[in-house]
């Protein structure tokens, strides 16, 4: 997130080196971005990225050091819909999987965008808190 | 259906110097500035006017100012035909003839969730003011930073 006026936040992709809050139970706390998989600039809400855990629970699928697959289901930056209107959340979040798109944990915190379901991730907005 | 266009006025013309240009040609009278009534700034006016108020018949509208709690029924056609309940502050409102827009911000399931809706957007079904809150401000963002534990 960064300013560049104090009136409008300019809030960008998530890219190379961007730190992420894993919202599911997979044992994972952080993860960083390594790669986007899709965009060049980065990815935006809905997008499968790799990164590499940072900071995980003690008994978890996932340890410290792991390169796992990821898909962001909130972002900070706005995501336009067809209908005009905008949607952006407060912070990153991921939610682990492996790199078919299967989810890793069994629940999922907090919101999600329903963007995923044309993404096809029909699994996590199944487990989700409430759908935005 | 006339729409507020007259051909009748007067036009402001350059004055043209004869005597220096070449006699053969003869241009006529240059003209500085367009009538106002015709320039596409004044056409696309009233074209907007025309439509915010053709929306305002048919559904009420509530005057939303920044500071207004406000609750809203949407129905989003992206998938789901459910009417989904929404309830927050309004931090922003963007005046832009058809296209104003006012974004709206909420805690969801305890993150927070920022959005921008068109004022006359048809998926809007109902629109209500829960409350009216004083700011002295047009736009809010400050309140990004302060999440109190109430809707504020």
């Amino acid at each position: 997130i960064l300013w560049v006026s104090l009136h409008e936040q300019i809030r960008t992709f998530i890219q190379m080196r961007t730190n992420l809050k894993v919202v599911d139970n997979s044992g994972a706390k952080r993860v960083m971005c390594i790669q986007s998989l899709r965009g060049k600039k980065g990815a935006r809400l809905g997008d499968m990225i790799i990164g590499s855990v940072k900071e995980a629970q003690p008994r978890g699928k996932v340890k410290k050091g792991d390169v796992v697959y990821g898909v962001v289901v909130r972002a900070a930056m706005k995501k336009g819909r067809s209908d005009g209107s905008e949607v952006q959340f407060d912070d990153n979040a991921i939610v682990i999987v492996n790199n078919k798109g299967e989810l890793i944990g069994t629940r999922v915190f907090g919101p999600v965008p329903h963007e995923l379901r044309k993404k096809k991730h029909l699994k996590i907005l199944a487990l989700a808190e409430h759908i935005v | 259906m006339t729409r507020g266009l007259s051909t009748v006025g007067t036009a402001e013309v350059a004055e043209d110097e004869d005597d220096s240009s070449s006699p053969a040609v003869e241009h006529p009278p240059r003209i500085k500035f367009k009538r106002p009534d015709k320039t596409a700034r004044h056409i696309m006016n009233i074209l907007n006017k025309e439509a915010v108020e053709k929306v305002r018949t048919e559904r009420e509208i509530p005057d939303v100012q920044p500071g207004c709690i406000i609750q809203m029924r949407l129905q989003v056609p992206e998938n789901k035909r459910r009417e989904s309940t929404l309830k927050g502050i309004v931090i922003a409102r963007r005046n832009a003839g058809i296209n104003t827009t006012f974004r709206l911000r909420r805690l969801v399931a305890g993150v927070g969730v920022e959005s921008v809706f068109p004022l006359y957007s048809p998926n809007i079904k109902e629109m209500k003011i829960l409350d009216r809150k004083k700011v002295r401000r047009a736009k809010l963002y400050y309140l990004r930073d302060r999440m109190n534990a109430l809707k504020k």
